[in-house]
């Protein structure tokens, strides 16, 4: 897995901060909207540049996937070598791809006629991101972008997971990759969705959303590994195009979709990572929806956004990632003597519940899931979209 | 794990194309194919108005040839896959314009200007809860489109409907435009493969080193990828194959067999 997030990119330099909540990694961005100083979670790393055989691919999103590329870049190697190059797909979750690049290209043609040289509608291309990631690696199977909004790179893994199914691949590099741009300042601005401060998820007193950008890539392999997708599940609200159901029951649809497809009974579930965006609409239907999937005794839960920001296109990806990371540091630490120790992100928020809400076991600074867990061990982590499209992926430790 | 090539059904093509609105016109169009022109998008009667009123050009393409491509019956029940390779890039450009200007972006367009526009439009209208997809692979949209479709098809069992469509490129960035796009779209509903009242076809990719020539170079066909399918299915022809470069001097191939009917 190769990630990069305003947390970082290192696993060792990612993981105290998720584990401790770590909200010191906003930037104040005053370029964005105009009159407005808003958060953005930015990837603080200096960029590698992109091979100039590529130069027309070009863009900040290219460079974020690369930047986590690199960190897999021996495991994708070996797959290429081992099962050939054309058995191996890419199929990758964007909202924005290089839009900023679009947004100066647009700037420069209204002011003087003519699109900046460097500019190639590639890197404005849904389509460019898998192509861009297929040439950096080698890769020569299928490959595609979903483009879902905020569901894309959960839904992306879903994709992935069926090429190998279906015999095609082999190995397929998965993820989401998404960047700061204007546009979606902008936009989440008009809907009146960003919140004035941090976001604050599951507080009576939440006003919306913080953004954020990154990446996080997988390599999955048709050779099962210590840590698996063991289930995805997608379901359509078919209820409005920019407001969830209020009652969360395409939500619900998908965990449950999620579960049965892993094979797993929610009292399976050792932490959920919450959509969590910290929306009235969102957080209300996300708590109904867990409520009615895991009853009485839901699992610990927290949205790891109020320390990322909401990464759009890249959230499922990188939630997940941070799942994966919580399972190996789990394997890490392991032995025959004492019940097996989850450490969980804690819930940033301002402890002020909404009591509307089914009131969710919000995972505290230093909490640790231990004993109760069952095991293998299996994670959850939730991603909900405009256009009503739900994704719920579960992840765990290899089953025999 | 199914064996290469896949198979599949497909029980039904609908297309739509300015002045190629009925089976008809397409039909003959088919016989003897040329580009295709600019033109009004359809009346959407389907919808009621104030739904109408929130679809765009593409919007309106997708949506009409995803409801004549399902019966009734299935309207709610396919799950779908919705590809375009530019998709709302129109309307993108148009918000960055406004952006540019530092003017204000309107909420409303600015949620349908994702790239599931047609998706979430068509699971509201219809009130279709099943998962939902849309995506792009630059030239390879129909063929990646048509594979992730397949790939569904793999999973659950049970119907999918996968929709292409496009409108050409704003002016902004004409210079981009390559051979062949245009307004116009064309939806598949595929089924299992030998299921009743489908033709059974086989689909394949493949990897061809090093061939040269004419071959590898991008198409210069003055229609798109989704019209060749169309003309394809409506020809003789047992096969359709599909060619794109890599970038590394190999030819990306997909390919399309018709497998004869079995006599009953």
């Amino acid at each position: 897995m190769g990630m990069a997030s305003n947390l970082g990119c290192a696993e060792e330099q990612v993981w105290p901060r998720l584990i401790s909540g770590d909200q010191a990694h906003f930037t104040q961005r005053d370029d964005l909207v105009p009159e407005q100083h808003i958060l953005m979670g930015e990837v603080r790393e200096e960029l590698p540049a992109l091979p100039a055989s590529l130069a027309r691919y070009e863009c900040r999103n290219n460079r974020l996937a690369l930047l986590a590329l690199t960190q897999m870049e021996t495991a994708v190697r070996e797959a290429i070598e081992s099962f050939g190059a054309e058995r191996v797909g890419v199929v990758v979750g964007s909202s924005t791809t290089g839009i900023d690049e679009g947004e100066a290209a647009v700037a420069a043609h209204l002011r003087d006629g003519k699109l900046p040289p460097r500019f190639d509608l590639v890197q404005m291309e849904f389509g460019g991101l898998a192509e861009c990631i297929a040439a950096l690696t080698g890769a020569r199977g299928p490959r595609y972008t979903l483009s879902t909004a905020c569901s894309s790179g959960a839904k992306a893994l879903g994709s992935a997971r069926s090429l190998i199914e279906l015999g095609l691949c082999d190995a397929v590099i998965s993820g989401g990759v998404d960047s700061v741009c204007q546009l979606t300042s902008n936009g989440f601005g008009a809907l009146q969705a960003i919140a004035p401060e941090l976001t604050n998820p599951m507080s009576l007193h939440r006003r919306g959303l913080t953004l954020g950008e990154g990446a996080a890539l997988f390599l999955l392999t048709r050779t099962p590994g210590d840590i698996q997708l063991l289930g995805v599940g997608e379901a359509s609200d078919a209820y409005h195009m920019s407001a969830p159901d209020p009652e969360g029951r395409g939500a619900e649809r998908a965990m449950r979709a999620a579960l049965c497809d892993a094979g797993l009974s929610p009292d399976e579930i050792a932490y959920v990572n919450l959509h969590g965006t910290g929306t009235q609409h969102n957080d209300a239907m996300e708590s109904k929806a867990i409520q009615r999937v895991f009853g009485e005794a839901p699992p610990p839960c927290s949205s790891t956004k109020p320390l990322t920001g909401h990464t759009l296109g890249a959230s499922g990806a990188i939630e997940l990632g941070f799942c994966w990371m919580m399972i190996r540091r789990m394997q890490a630490l392991r032995n025959e003597e004492a019940p097996p120790l989850l450490a969980l992100p804690p819930h940033r928020f301002d402890g002020e519940r909404d009591p509307e809400l089914p009131q969710l076991p919000l995972v505290q600074a230093g909490a640790e899931a231990r004993g109760a867990i069952c095991e293998p061990v299996a994670l959850m982590s939730n991603s909900f979209g405009f256009g009503g499209s739900n994704c719920s992926l579960v992840i765990g430790e290899r089953r025999a | 794990m199914s064996a290469l090539p896949l198979r599949i059904g497909i029980a039904k093509v609908s297309a739509w194309a300015p002045g190629l609105d009925t089976e008809e016109s397409q039909q003959a169009w088919c016989k003897a194919p040329t580009s295709l022109g600019d033109g009004d998008p359809p009346p959407l009667k389907f919808l009621p108005a104030m739904m109408r009123r929130r679809c765009n050009r593409l919007s309106r393409i997708m949506l009409e040839v995803a409801h004549r491509c399902c019966g009734e019956e299935q309207l709610g029940k396919v799950r779908c896959v919705f590809a375009s390779r530019y998709g709302a890039l129109g309307e993108t450009v148009a918000l960055l314009e406004s952006l540019a200007k530092h003017g204000p972006l309107s909420p409303t367009r600015f949620s349908h200007s994702v790239h599931n526009t047609q998706a979430g439009l068509f699971s509201v209208a219809v009130k279709n809860r099943h998962p939902a997809t849309a995506l792009a692979a630059g030239r390879e949209t129909f063929a990646a489109g048509f594979l992730d479709a397949v790939a569904l098809l793999h999973r659950c069992g049970a119907p999918v409907l996968f929709v292409m469509g496009e409108e050409p490129l704003p002016a902004r960035l004409g210079k981009f435009a390559e051979p062949g796009e245009s307004y116009q779209a064309l939806a598949l509903l595929l089924e299992p493969p030998e299921t009743e009242a489908t033709q059974t076809v086989s689909f394949g990719f493949q990897l061809v080193e090093g061939a040269d020539g004419d071959d590898t170079e991008p198409t210069s066909r003055p229609w798109p990828e989704a019209f060749e399918f169309l003309r394809w299915w409506h020809s003789d022809e047992p096969r359709l194959a599909l060619r794109y470069p890599n970038l590394d001097g190999a030819e990306r191939i997909w390919s399309w067999e018709r497998e004869p009917t079995p006599i009953s």
